[in-house]
């Protein structure tokens, strides 16, 4: 008798088990109930954006990458061997390398998901196509950084969500940068052609226009190049910032307070939560208002251009310093190593992450650079409007007034060879640190002559990255023989 | 029902002595019955009765019913006796026997109300009827242990009947007997001793120990068996083996314990994670625990937070047979965990204290300050740069910043408890403080623990018990495992230049990265002890059960219960830790961790003629939830307000919080049948169903068998005499792991942060690949074991041979970068495990000089039988190695160790690592299997020597032919790449541009010298360990005739303080990347070392 009131205590307790092994995600959103509308869609949107963030691409790891593969810096600590050209990278290297490639595919992967979930949304068509547009330019953007310093890559257009995608074979150069300009040529008519303040950082027509005229400048395709550069600098809403000192960088340009100029076109946006952490890798632990420093990782060659740099051009004061300035105004000389790195600074940084400098992707002076370069080649001679565009960068970076000649504009009449030579240096003192300068010797052939010259021993293996190793063993549309040589 | 105990007293008897807690129920049933004092003779009481063709159990039953009197037989023996016909109207109950003893033969004997039928002697006294009512008579005495120490609380029960009584704290007792009755004296782990009294009125005895009988209760899931009917591999480990020398948790008390079980302790830093592989691993991504039960609750978490001194016993379920009632969570084994709990009768204090000191048992020789000058000059002269220092002319520095950051720790622990208990009520209270400091500056440890055990009899078919723990632990951490180049304070208190003073001149911690060569993350040792980070945890368990006997075979249990874990950490890392927080950083988190369980369990128990039979069904249900938060902030003005204060943090990150559940149902059922005691059959299945899988999986079932063959006790065998005990088991069974975290199986979207202009944004985006399919880990397991015992169980011997197999194994399948995704998780692949492990008990000496021992060696072979054809890797390790160093590869143990093979130095003074696959360049694929992290077998030696009051033991553990990867040596051994103080050896026996020796040991100094993760960095691990010597003195207060003491205990110990190794590094042990969960195993990157230490200990009971 007394088993009898054991059957209903487990009849109450299985009624209230129905259903309960099902999983209901409170921390995070299942796809299921995702993409259904307008605020789904740029969530998206700007979590493609988010791949801009601040763990191995662009910052930090494929920065130092870049940067310390130029030839106006060396790598400390672990990252020496990133300077070392003579052999392969060592293995935390090649990590640092595979991550960033990673990290970018990732953001491919992102944009993917944003262009195949996105169209199905029922929302304001207008809307949509500016998202899908912002999502095709940051896929060939992201496309862009694998194929200049990996070579070709893998293409993937769909989001990966079913083992039966996994096999990717590698593709040519030529290919994937068809991928790119077939992408941005979609978007370019769709993109907005500007953005208010608060809404820098997200891509605008002329943001891909850049981006194309920096691919046809890779593939050499000169007159398309020039044309696009032409667009920019003619149509596009851009103007020099007017510098008249070397702090003007700071104060316009790059410093933390500057959220946008009048020269930005497209830039990766940081704030002090989602901050930047290249400060870190510049400035000494006692920086001296530089902000949050440390490592102070990446040191000037000063036997690379750096050495010889006019002192009166305003960016040789602005990127190097030999000393720095205590709160009560006593200067205290860095000691060894110095000069270090100073365009990245953010004195009111309270961590080492969050440093809130912006890191320019594309500015104005570079379409002019772009121009200069590209229409001198299409023409195989040096025209007199790309010795002006070059001088106009020029001029600015000696507080003169860019569109008006000056004390130091080139003359008009050089040969193309010593025209492109002063156009390829201009483009370092601009872009120092700006993850430019690796490019231009690799795309110029001048790399191995440029890093020699510094009194490095060379090696073709420094030519690319190599592929992770992870994607060789895994990628049913690989094999060992992908892998880039000497890896 | 309480009659038919009675009835089946020497059956009773035998089974009061199993279990502690089924003595203490039997007890209470037995002496239930005193008030039935007043006997009738059965001369007076007349019956009214009439069975026909009876059997004779039936004419007792009925005569009890009709009488009151107790029948005392034994069912086997009247089994056979042919039926009876009886008739009596109003006849008494004396000429109602002598009518059955005239069918029968029978003789009976009356002794107060019981009448025992006397069948042995039946040849003699045929048909005899004694009435033996005497008068009782005062029996007093003592009962005292072969120390002659008096035993409290021993029971002291009259044959035959359900009186008795138990010893007092001294041992004494006093008992009413009937005139030429019998005694019964038991207590659990003594022999049981049976006196006849005679004319005695004082008898004192002694009572032999018997911690090996096979009466020795075993528990095993949802339940409790003899020793000798266990069917499955389960081993146990005593309380006295638990705190026989000093440890800050239950897990390290398992190591050696056992066979088949090896006990990893990751590190020697205070607090750190410990891990129990039961037969080896199962699973790629699993913790590998086992199932802790504490008290019947399974737990969602580890043990930590029990205090060793309050475990009675630990029962490890290894087989399948015994898992596979846990079903889901049994793969791993099951380590069930018993509380002390209270004794009837005796009310005790007992207070079990110890202090003791560590100290660090190894350094590393690394360079002095002129040779590490001279080394850096040789850099520099390889390298092309000028040389820093002057030689001759340095300034007498000379830093060991090993001895700046070590120090002599001190641990102690103090337990009280109290406990006892009534016929009807039993309690044991506890209290516990313990405390930790680590041979590593800012390292240590204090917990504070209390536990309340209580029983209650509430009805004759009702009692209800509680078991309640709460505990605190504080735990101070510092960073100090897996560093690298200085970024942790063993690191940088190896690499850092001897030519620093720890302190600058106006007492400021000095800058160590001073170099041009100086690596860049490295930073003053000191300051690592600056950095304030404190766990705190919290965790309560609690549970609640209920015991109906719903009729005498039938019993019916409830639990309920909740499990609790606040997980608090406080981090504070000041100013003066410029390289990371310049402006002080801090963070304050809480996880919060609940789980409720609900078990309701039938059991059944009946004996059907010579065989037994026990079931076992049930459902049970268990939920989990956590809940994460966590706030943090950096840019302080003061560094005084810790992180107390978070709004005073110039930048507040964004906040973080997390939130999981998972809920596991289940029904489970066993069946135990024992064929004439001789054959044993147990079979078993759970059903479960968990939230954590894919929807198309969401119900594992898991069955199991098992079958023993009692050989002693088959009539061939009895003969041999000196064989007390021979047992043949062999099982099979299913069990599963839930390796998987919650949610898994879903199409996720995390969050992602961007910014435009100058403000955040939050997007959403794909994080994990789907995989509706997702399941648990299936292991089937294969055993077969031989338990052996002669002389009277006085040497022992259990082997088992298993083999395991463990398929769709969860493995987080890594795939190429250009999915977006680094890995998914699938059920792929099969492991395998297989073993021998062999536990040798032995009694050696048992006279005044004793001398017990235990030993046991344990074999396990791991092997990846299958992982769908490719390569997996583990994690990669820090610089300068990077890439992953294990492996899972087919047709080899699970994570290898993987990397290059060298070839000596070239003439260049660089390492020459071997192109296996002649392609003329040194990569990735010239990688091979270089190492195996797993050892060929684990062994420990226990010895127990006893004389007069002194006690010592001596316990040695160790592991045979474990290699270890030596990451440390990244550091300190690798040709000054960027600036590390190094080894002595490398300034010894290096290749210099003066001495161009191709074999030296270590290459040319340069920051440019390769190192990859290769063979150098291989070593054998292997190490025999004396873990524990202690020397004990128990004071004789009896013989002081000191009363209220019952026994008192001094002893001084030492952990650990012989190692016997070739390792190269600190310590053997430790697997500095244990705790992450994939495949990173058998590493050391700086591992915290295991401290040796010293002991002073008291334990004393009132």
């Amino acid at each position: 008798m007394k088993k009898l009131f054991i059957l209903p205590l487990i009849c109450i307790l299985l009624t209230n088990c129905i259903g309960i092994l099902d999983e209901d995600p409170k921390s995070f959103i299942s796809k299921s109930n995702f993409y259904r509308n307008e605020s789904d869609a740029f969530a998206a949107l700007f979590g493609t954006y988010g791949t801009l963030g601040n763990s191995s691409f662009p910052t930090i790891w494929f920065m130092a990458l870049l940067e310390c593969r130029a030839d106006h810096a060396n790598g400390r600590g672990s990252q020496v061997p990133i300077s070392n050209y003579s052999q392969p990278l060592d293995a935390s290297n090649q990590v640092r390398a595979w991550n960033s490639y990673n990290e970018i595919y990732q953001g491919i992967n992102r944009a993917n998901a944003v262009l195949d979930n996105v169209p199905g949304i029922e929302m304001n068509e207008e809307t949509k196509k500016i998202i899908l547009a912002e999502a095709k330019f940051l896929r060939a953007f992201f496309y862009s950084n694998l194929v200049k310093y990996w070579g070709g890559v893998p293409l993937r257009d769909k989001e990966f969500t079913d083992f039966a995608q996994i096999a990717a074979p590698r593709e040519s150069k030529q290919v994937v940068w068809d991928f790119i300009i077939n992408d941005l040529t979609d978007a370019i008519p769709n993109l907005e052609s500007s953005f208010p303040l608060g809404q820098t950082g997200r891509a605008t027509s002329w943001s891909a226009k850049m981006l194309l005229a920096d691919s046809y400048l890779n593939l050499e395709n000169w007159q398309e190049a020039a044309n696009i550069a032409e667009d920019v600098i003619s149509n596009g809403p851009y103007t020099f910032v007017e510098i008249n000192e070397p702090n003007d960088y700071n104060r316009k340009i790059y410093g933390a307070d500057v959220i946008s100029n009048s020269e930005n076109i497209w830039s990766i946006q940081h704030s002090a939560t989602n901050g930047n952490s290249i400060a870190q890798f510049l400035h000494r632990t006692q920086s001296g208002g530089y902000g949050i420093g440390g490592v102070f990782a990446w040191v000037p060659v000063m036997s690379s251009y750096l050495g010889t740099w006019d002192k009166n051009d305003f960016r040789q004061d602005y990127n190097t310093y030999t000393f720095t300035t205590a709160p009560s105004g006593q200067i205290i000389p860095l000691p060894s190593p110095s000069p270090l790195f100073k365009k990245y600074q953010d004195g009111t940084a309270a961590s080492g992450a969050a440093h809130r400098n912006n890191i320019p992707v594309y500015r104005l002076p570079e379409a002019y650079l772009i121009y200069a370069e590209a229409s001198a080649r299409a023409t195989n001679s040096v025209n007199a409007l790309s010795v002006e565009r070059l001088n106009a960068v020029r001029r600015r970076a000696y507080g003169f007034d860019p569109l008006s000649p000056s004390s130091v504009d080139f003359p008009s009449d050089l040969p193309l060879n010593q025209f492109i030579d002063l156009l390829i240096q201009e483009r370092a003192y601009e872009f120092i640190l700006e993850m430019k300068r690796w490019n231009d010797l690799l795309r110029t052939g001048k790399a191995k002559e440029v890093i020699e010259a510094t009194g490095k021993v060379w090696s073709d293996v420094s030519y690319l990255f190599p592929l992770p190793v992870d994607e060789i063993n895994n990628n049913p549309g690989m094999t060992e023989a992908d892998q880039n040589p000497g890896y | 029902m309480k009659k038919r105990i009675l009835k089946h007293v020497t059956y009773m008897t035998k089974l009061f002595t199993i279990a502690f807690l089924f003595q203490s129920i039997s007890m209470s049933l037995l002496l239930a019955n005193d008030g039935n004092a007043q006997v009738k003779s059965i001369e007076e009481v007349t019956v009214y009765l009439s069975l026909k063709d009876a059997k004779l159990e039936r004419v007792f039953k009925e005569l009890e019913k009709n009488t009151g009197y107790n029948f005392v037989f034994a069912n086997r023996e009247i089994r056979n006796l042919p039926t009876i016909n009886l008739e009596s109207r109003g006849e008494t109950v004396y000429d109602v026997l002598l009518e059955i003893a005239s069918q029968t033969d029978l003789g009976f004997k009356q002794v107060n109300e019981n009448i025992h039928v006397n069948y042995s002697n039946r040849q003699r006294d045929k048909g005899t009827i004694k009435i033996l009512s005497e008068d009782n008579v005062i029996v007093k005495g003592t009962v005292r242990d072969v120390n002659n120490e008096p035993l409290p609380g021993v029971s002291v029960i009259i044959e035959g009947t359900s009186t008795g009584t138990v010893t007092d704290i001294e041992g004494n007792y006093n008992v009413e007997v009937p005139e030429g009755g019998v005694l019964l004296f038991s207590f659990i782990g003594f022999e049981r001793q049976r006196i006849s009294i005679a004319n005695r009125t004082n008898v004192d005895i002694i009572l032999k120990e018997d911690a090996r009988s096979l009466q020795e209760v075993v528990v095993i899931g949802y339940g409790s068996v003899q020793r000798a009917d266990i069917t499955g591999s389960v081993a146990q480990i005593s309380s006295k083996d638990i705190d026989a020398f000093p440890v800050p948790n239950v897990q390290q008390a398992l190591r050696g314990r056992a066979p088949g079980v090896r006990v990893i302790q990751n590190s020697g830093q205070p607090g750190s994670s410990v891990q129990v592989q039961i037969r080896g691993g199962n699973s790629f991504l699993g913790s590998n625990q086992p199932l802790y039960v504490v008290d019947g609750f399974p737990l969602a978490g580890g043990i930590d937070f029990l205090n060793p001194s309050d475990i009675a016993s630990i029962d490890i379920l290894k087989d399948a047979s015994a898992t596979a009632i846990y079903g889901a969570r049994g793969a791993n084994g099951v380590v069930i965990i018993t509380t002390n709990k209270g004794k009837e009768g005796i009310n005790r204090i007992l207070v079990d204290s110890y202090y003791g000191v560590q100290e660090i048992s190894k350094k590393f020789d690394l360079m002095n300050e002129r040779q590490f000058a001279e080394i850096a000059n040789e850099l520099a002269r390889n390298d092309g740069r000028p040389e820093v220092f002057d030689i001759n002319n340095l300034p007498n520095i000379n830093t060991d910043w090993q001895d700046e950051i070590l120090q002599i720790a001190p641990i102690q622990s103090h337990t009280v408890t109290f406990d006892g208990g009534n016929k009807t009520s039993k309690y044991s209270i506890s209290g516990n403080y313990f405390q930790q400091d680590g041979i590593v500056i800012g390292s240590g440890l204090q917990r504070g623990s209390i536990r309340v055990g209580l029983d209650q009899k509430v009805k004759d078919y009702l009692s209800i018990g509680t078991n309640i723990v709460a505990t605190r632990q504080m735990t101070d951490n510092v960073n100090a495992n897996n560093g690298h180049r200085g970024n942790g304070i063993l690191s940088a208190a190896f690499v850092s230049p001897p030519t620093i003073a720890p302190f600058d001149e106006d007492g400021n911690f000095s800058e160590v990265n001073r170099y041009f060569f100086s690596p860049n993350v490295l930073q003053n040792p000191l300051l690592f002890a600056e950095i304030f980070n404190r766990t705190t945890s919290s965790n309560l368990l609690a549970d609640v059960s209920v015991n109906f006997r719903i009729t005498d075979d039938f019993s019916f249990k409830v639990i309920g219960g909740i499990e609790q874990g606040f997980l608090e950490n406080d981090f504070y890392s000041p100013s003066v830790v410029r390289l990371t927080s310049p402006n002080g950083n801090a963070s304050t988190s809480i996880i919060r961790n609940i789980s409720y369980l609900n078990e309701n369990i039938l059991t059944y128990n009946k004996m059907i003629g010579a065989h037994k039979l026990n079931l076992v069904g049930g459902f049970t249900f268990q939920d989990f939830r956590s809940k994460d938060n966590r706030s943090s902030g950096s840019g302080f003005v003061t560094d005084l307000l810790l992180n107390n204060n978070l709004g005073a943090a110039q930048l507040t990150d964004p906040n973080f919080s997390d939130f999981s559940e998972w809920t596991i149902l289940s029904w489970l059922g066993r069946a135990n049948f024992f064929l004439n005691d001789k054959i044993l059959f147990t079979g078993s299945i759970r059903a479960d169903g968990s939230s954590r899988f894919g929807a198309n999986n969401k119900w594992g079932y898991f069955p199991s068998g098992a079958i023993a063959w009692r050989l002693s006790d088959e009539k061939f065998m009895k003969n041999i005499t000196w064989i007390s005990n021979l047992k043949l088991r062999t099982s099979y069974g299913v069990t599963g792991s839930t390796a998987v975290s919650p949610f898994q199986s879903l199409n996720r979207l995390g969050v992602q942060r961007t910014t435009f202009g100058n403000n955040d944004a939050i997007g959403f985006v794909p994080e994990a690949v789907p995989n509706d399919n997702l399941k648990w880990e299936t292991t089937e397991q294969f055993n077969f074991g031989i338990d052996f015992g002669v002389v009277d169980e006085r040497f022992r011997l259990t082997a088992d041979y298993y083999v395991k197999n463990t398929r769709d194994l969860l493995a987080r399948v890594t795939l190429p970068g250009s999915t977006g995704f680094n890995s998914v998780l699938v059920n792929l692949g099969e492991l395998q495990n297989k073993g021998f492990e062999l536990g040798i008990w032995g009694d050696i000496l048992i006279n005044n000089f004793k001398w017990d021992a235990f030993g046991q060696v344990s074999f396990n072979l791991n092997n990846v039988i299958n992982i769908g054809g490719s390569d997996v890797f583990g994690g990669g390790l820090s610089l300068p190695f990077g890439s992953p160093i294990n492996i899972a590869r087919e047709g080899q143990p699970l994570g290898m160790f993987w990397g290059f093979l060298e070839d000596g130095l070239n003439e260049n003074g660089s390492i020459k690592f071997q192109d296996l696959n002649d392609d003329g360049v040194i990569n990735n694929q010239d990688q091979t299997i270089i190492g195996n992290p797993y050892p060929d077998f684990i062994y420990s030696i226990n010895n127990n020597f006893s004389y007069k009051n002194f006690d010592l033991n001596i316990f040695i553990e160790g592991v045979k032919g474990a290699d270890m990867f030596f990451a440390t040596g990244g550091s300190i051994s690798n040709a000054f790449n960027t600036g590390e103080n190094q080894l002595v050896d490398v300034y010894n026996d290096r290749w210099t541009t003066e001495n161009q020796n191709i074999n030296a040991a270590h290459p040319k100094i340069s920051a440019n010298t390769v190192f990859r993760s290769s063979n150098r960095f291989i070593h054998d691990a292997s190490y025999l360990r004396l873990r524990n010597i202690k020397l004990a003195y128990n004071l004789p207060f009896s013989k002081w005739n000191i009363k209220g003491v019952s026994n008192a205990q001094v002893y001084i110990s030492g952990q650990n303080l012989l190692t016997i190794t070739s390792y190269p590094g600190l310590d053997p042990e430790v697997n500095t990347r244990g705790a992450t969960g994939d495949l990173r195993i058998g590493i050391d990157e700086t591992g915290y070392p295991i401290a040796k230490s010293y002991t002073l200990g008291l334990r004393i009971g009132f």
